[in-house]
């Protein structure tokens, strides 16, 4: 049922040299490879009064460095959807696999190592720690992993480059624009050179002149970084960049509508 | 006014829901104050309006009493001349002592002797119209067989009943006497909680051995005749009897405990104010969000008057609701813990603490409770009002960030605080009786140095987590810095707690240790002490036929002398002071400790020769005497000339001591009597191995009790280390209500950042990693609030006890709370790893999805 859109593989460049070394040798093969699988996930919310489906039989596939845009009304169960695939709910039903591995085998620890290494998240309101430079936001992922002070600064330099940031390193977030903001939040995903990025509604915050860049930025991710990306909005505009665009409503997958010009 | 009620409760209760635990934390700080301040006073008025309220109940219609000055009383012949005297319309022999009592289990041992007061009277007391002497009057006629009638709550401690008898140990006999009856509240009101024990005056005279003598005489003047009765009184009797007003003896329990309730008010004070501190607290971090409601009226177009309105209301709310948390749990403190009489209180006077709740005690409580509440609100909500207008809605935190402006109104604090501190300190030491405003004073300024205090320290700490390689630390730092409210908040808290923790518990401590040492500096050498009744006689004021008893114990081959000690207590004027006859064969008349002026062994010379004493310094200072100087004692026997050999300090009695020699002093009471017996064995045999025989010997005696100078020691440390001892029991109010406060901070703070959190959580930020986020956030903040609060404390402790030495007249020695202090920041570690990990728990237990999109 999924289609493979074509893509013009843009050499990888920056950051990501592992898992580009990876795609690339798995272009050599001729197939590629599936990240991400839901299969007939079904999650509930047990409120008091009611049981609410917010995701109902669902199964999807997203491959390698794939960009797929999740559209949908509000309380179809989006977020849901992007927090089953972080591994940061259990589904009730069904299966959520990432390479292959059930994430409901992994054990606590498993689970928050899967987090660090191989995702990347973009919140709406940006999250990022008001006293804390650029640099330090983008560093914090890092050196929550261990990595030395030194060495995770020099990499959140390199990853606010690559978003076209190099002259705000020193700034706090109060003193950068929304839509700057939301490329330091960027940077921050991309800095652990994850394989996946969840981004909800990234531009939802943002006027629609800045979300559109915004938009073209994450565009241009899965080329440059080797990371797919899962972008939940409302915004029509991001549709055209996707390979895909998943619709949803009431907790179900509705269409899966070809990607624009890529 | 209905509808305008309704919306003021509308908004209220959105606060409420919006905001639940800092309406609960200003609450809890504005109750905890109201709690101490009504636990105090209720406190106090359960002993010396307990006093008054029984003295009023036995006086009746009489205002002019004739008191005997020493324990053997006067002649009742005395009493009845007054029938023949011009100008009395009623008039009441009476003969009250303290003695001890035993039910029926006590002959077996089982139950420890209860302390009682015994009154004897005769039915002119009727005549009087005392409700008390009437209601006791009535049962004792009414009654078939026995003589005692007991107040209901003694005959339930004693488990008797009417019918059976109750062994009374007085002056160290023991008599059984027939109860009668018993009286419940519907006879007596609160005065039934009392032991109190009533039977027909020559019972009582039989039971003390005190055939035909009484202690005291009420009597009532005809209208408009007191003036005159009174000095005819005072011409026959003034010389040997004390000519007073009846309730001159509750002016003087007045006076005994006013060391301990002025304390005890000055700490109740300083804890409102520091409930008052916290509930601002609360507020001020709440002002915020305020603020944004209060802008979004006024944009709605709401008249201003419903918008201060609605800040009036909220303030009453937080005061009532306050007032009401804070009665409750006052009530509940001095039931628990303020019951009953102090020891040292109760060996000097008939009292047994009652719980009495004085309308004034509940006006003053909701009063300072309103006025806390809205001393606590005034700031937020002028600036609440003043933001209003100009209220922007904040972006990413950004709000609180400290700006210029700030800045230097910060500086402008923290001069202003620096000065009220130094001036207080300087203040105190000068003139210690300004102690209690220069506390306050300095408490205030010290919060005032906070602002600029915490933004110094985050300076520091930025510097320190700009190089650290772990992400908590960084993002710890980082926050505190955009966010000042909460560490100024925590900071706050801790100082407070910490300084009332450490100076309450310090400076109470020293002044016990000195009380203590004042008492047991009289108990030397490795002695036996006899003397009748247990611990309430410790001050050994009652005395016994103790010759015969001193001729036995000297006949023992184990005793190498036997002296005796002759204690009585003295009412002079304003005090009811202790009088210490001291035995010739005492090497040191006066204990060298509590020397304060005057050469010891020219002191010492001049009390062996008689003519002399010493005198505490409290007296001294009240009659303006001089060494050498002479002074006039009211004495049993008459007034006595006396000189002043030296000044001491007050052997562990706060009202004042005198020291005179033991022959002087039987001299002076026309007795022989000795009140208590000083046993010194032969060379090499210990006192405990004495103890036995002489106890053996005495059994006949029945109530003597015999005791080893340790014992005796510890008797006298654990009654007189009852003194301040209610204050210890302020600090754990206070301490619950920091912990109370400290976790609901760090709780709402969480809460408050759930979002960054959450996302902190996703992007892979450990629980050990989150358990230090929140550890740190909170426990810098707190631990350098506790480290400041411990070292103004021990400021604060060394000014308090400046003042205390000055107004208990004991020496009192500073000795720096440093267990105290520690123990404090091991509590406040522990405080805020304790919320770190209920934050974290909670934080990590539900879906991180507040940083998702919604
Ligand atoms: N913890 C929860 N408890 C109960 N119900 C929940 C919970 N989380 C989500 N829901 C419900 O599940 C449904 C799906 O929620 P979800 O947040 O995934 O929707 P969404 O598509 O992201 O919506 P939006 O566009 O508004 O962000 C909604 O009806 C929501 O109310
Ligand atoms: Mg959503």
């Amino acid at each position: 049922m999924d289609q493979i859109a074509d893509r013009s593989g843009r050499p990888p460049q920056g950051i990501g040299q592992a898992v580009s070394a990876a795609v690339a040798e798995m272009e050599s093969d001729g197939r590629t490879w599936e990240l991400l699988e839901l299969e007939h996930v079904h999650k509930r919310y047990s409120t008091p009064g009611e049981v609410i489906h917010a995701v109902r039989d669902l199964t999807l596939t997203v491959r390698e460095r794939e960009l797929v845009a999740l559209l949908g009304p509000s309380g179809s169960g989006k977020s849901t959807l992007l927090m089953l695939a972080a591994g940061l709910l259990r589904a009730d039903e069904g299966a959520v696999r990432f390479e292959g591995r059930d994430l409901a085998t992994l054990g606590r620890r498993d689970a928050l190592a899967h987090r660090r290494t191989q995702l990347g998240f973009v919140f709406q309101s940006f999250n990022l720690t008001a006293g804390l430079t650029a640099q330090e936001n983008v560093a914090i992922p890092l050196l929550m992993r261990g990595i030395e002070h030194r060495q995770a600064h020099r990499r959140a330099a390199q990853a606010l480059c690559e978003v076209g940031l190099a002259h705000r390193l020193d700034h706090v977030p109060q003193r950068l624009s929304g839509g700057e903001c939301q490329r330091v939040a960027i940077a921050r995903a991309l800095v652990g050179q994850p394989k996946l990025i969840l981004a909800d509604e990234p531009t939802g915050n943002l006027d629609s002149e800045t979300a559109s860049s915004v938009l073209e930025l994450l565009g241009t991710l899965p080329a440059r970084g080797g990371a797919a990306v899962i972008l939940v909005t409302h915004d029509e505009r991001a549709a055209a960049r996707a390979d895909r665009v998943l619709s949803m409503r009431d907790g179900m997958l509705l269409t899966q509508a070809r990607g624009g010009a890529r | 006014m209905i509808s305008t009620l309704r919306t003021l409760l509308l908004f209220y209760r959105r606060h409420l829901r919006v905001q639940p635990l800092r309406e609960l934390m200003a609450v809890l700080g504005v109750g905890a104050g109201v709690a101490l301040l009504f636990a105090v006073q209720v406190a106090q008025s359960g002993i010396t309006g307990a006093f008054d309220q029984v003295t009023r109940g036995v006086a009746g219609r009489a205002s002019i009493e004739l008191a005997a000055r020493g324990p053997e009383g006067f002649s009742v012949r005395s009493a009845q001349a007054l029938a023949r005297m011009h100008g009395v319309r009623a008039y009441a022999p009476l003969l009250t002592l303290q003695a001890q009592a035993l039910g029926p289990g006590g002959a077996t041992g089982a139950q420890r002797p209860q302390a009682i007061t015994l009154v004897g009277a005769t039915e002119q007391v009727s005549a009087l119209h005392g409700r008390l002497s009437t209601a006791f009057e009535r049962a004792e006629q009414h009654a078939k067989a026995g003589f005692l009638i007991l107040t209901s709550s003694l005959a339930q401690r004693l488990g008797v009943r009417a019918g059976e008898n109750v062994t009374v140990l007085i002056d160290g006999r023991r008599e059984e006497i027939a109860i009668a009856g018993t009286l419940g509240t519907r006879a007596l009101g609160s005065a039934a909680g009392a032991a109190i024990a009533a039977a027909p005056l020559p019972i009582i005279q039989a039971a003390a051995g005190l055939p035909g003598r009484v202690s005291r005489a009420l009597i009532e003047p005809q209208r408009g005749q007191g003036a005159k009765v009174r000095a005819e009184l005072e011409r026959r009797f003034g010389a040997r009897l004390e000519v007073r007003p009846v309730s001159a003896e509750g002016t003087l329990l007045a006076r005994a405990a006013s060391a301990e309730s002025e304390v005890s008010l000055l700490f109740s004070v300083i804890s409102l104010l520091a409930g008052v501190i916290l509930a601002y607290n609360a507020l001020l971090l709440a002002s915020g969000q305020r603020r944004r409601f209060i802008a979004y009226l006024i944009e709605a177009g709401t008249p201003d008057s419903i918008v201060v309105a609605s800040l009036i209301f909220d303030a009453l709310i937080l005061g009532l609701a306050g007032c009401a948390i804070g009665l409750a749990g006052g009530e509940a403190i001095s039931v628990v813990a303020y019951r009953g009489a102090p020891g040292y209180l109760t060996a000097a006077f008939p009292v047994s603490a009652q719980h009495i709740v004085s309308a004034q005690s509940i006006l003053i409580a909701i009063g300072s409770g309103i006025a806390a509440a809205f001393a606590a609100a005034v700031l937020p909500a002028i600036g609440a009002l003043r933001g209003g207008v100009l209220a922007v809605p904040d972006a990413i935190g950004g709000s609180l960030s400290l700006t210029g402006s700030l800045r230097a109104s910060e500086r402008l604090l923290l001069g202003g605080g620096l000065l009220l501190s130094g001036g207080a300190v300087l203040l105190a030491s000068l003139a210690p009786s300004s102690t209690i405003a220069a506390l306050l004073a300095l408490v205030l300024g010290i919060m005032l140095c906070l602002p600029m205090l915490a933004r110094g320290l985050l300076l520091l700490a930025g510097r320190a987590a700009r190089r650290a390689s772990d992400a908590a630390a960084k993002l710890a730092v980082a926050e505190l810095a955009s966010t000042p409210t909460r560490p100024v908040a925590l900071l706050a808290t801790g100082v407070i707690a910490a300084f009332l923790m450490v100076v309450i518990g310090g400076s109470v401590a020293d002044v016990k240790s000195a009380v203590r040492s004042g008492a047991a500096s009289l108990i030397t050498g490795d002695s036996l002490w006899v003397r009748p009744g247990g611990a309430q006689n410790v001050y050994t004021t009652q005395p016994f036929a103790s010759a015969a008893v001193a001729a036995r114990l000297e006949r023992l081959p184990l005793v190498a002398s036997v002296q005796p000690w002759r204690d009585a207590f003295l009412d002079l004027e304003r005090r009811r002071v202790w009088v210490l006859g001291v035995p010739s064969g005492e090497s040191e008349q006066i204990v060298p400790s509590e020397l304060l002026e005057g050469s010891l062994a020219v002191a010492d010379a001049r009390i062996r020769a008689g003519g002399w004493a010493a005198l505490s310094e409290t007296i001294v200072r009240e009659e303006h005497l001089h060494l050498g100087e002479a002074f006039r004692l009211p004495t049993p026997t008459g007034e006595a000339h006396l000189r002043l050999a030296a000044t001491i300090s007050n052997y562990g009695w706060l009202s004042g001591a005198v020291v005179m020699s033991a022959g002087e002093e039987a001299r002076l009471w026309g007795s022989p009597e000795a009140s208590e017996l000083q046993v010194r064995l032969r060379r090499g045999v210990p006192a405990a191995a004495a103890k036995p025989a002489i106890a053996a010997l005495l059994r006949g005696d029945g109530a003597l009790s015999v005791q080893t100078s340790a014992e005796r020691r510890a008797e006298a440390g654990a009654v007189l280390g009852g003194t301040l001892s209610r204050l210890n029991d302020t600090t754990i109010v206070v301490l619950i209500t920091a912990i109370a406060s400290v976790l609901t901070l760090m709780l709402s703070a969480v809460w408050q950042s759930r979002a960054r959190i959450d996302s902190l959580i996703s992007i892979g930020m450990s629980f050990t990693q989150l358990l230090r986020l929140i550890f740190y956030e909170c426990a810098g903040a707190l631990l350098t609030g506790c480290a400041l609060g411990i070292g103004v404390g021990l400021l604060g402790q060394y000014l308090i006890d400046g003042w205390l030495a000055q107004s208990t007249g004991s020496p009192v020695r500073y000795a720096p709370a440093w267990q105290l202090s520690l123990s404090t920041l091991a509590i406040a570690a522990a405080i805020a790893l304790a919320g770190a990990a209920i934050g974290t728990a909670r934080a990590a237990s539900t879906q991180p999805r507040t940083a998702f999109a919604t």
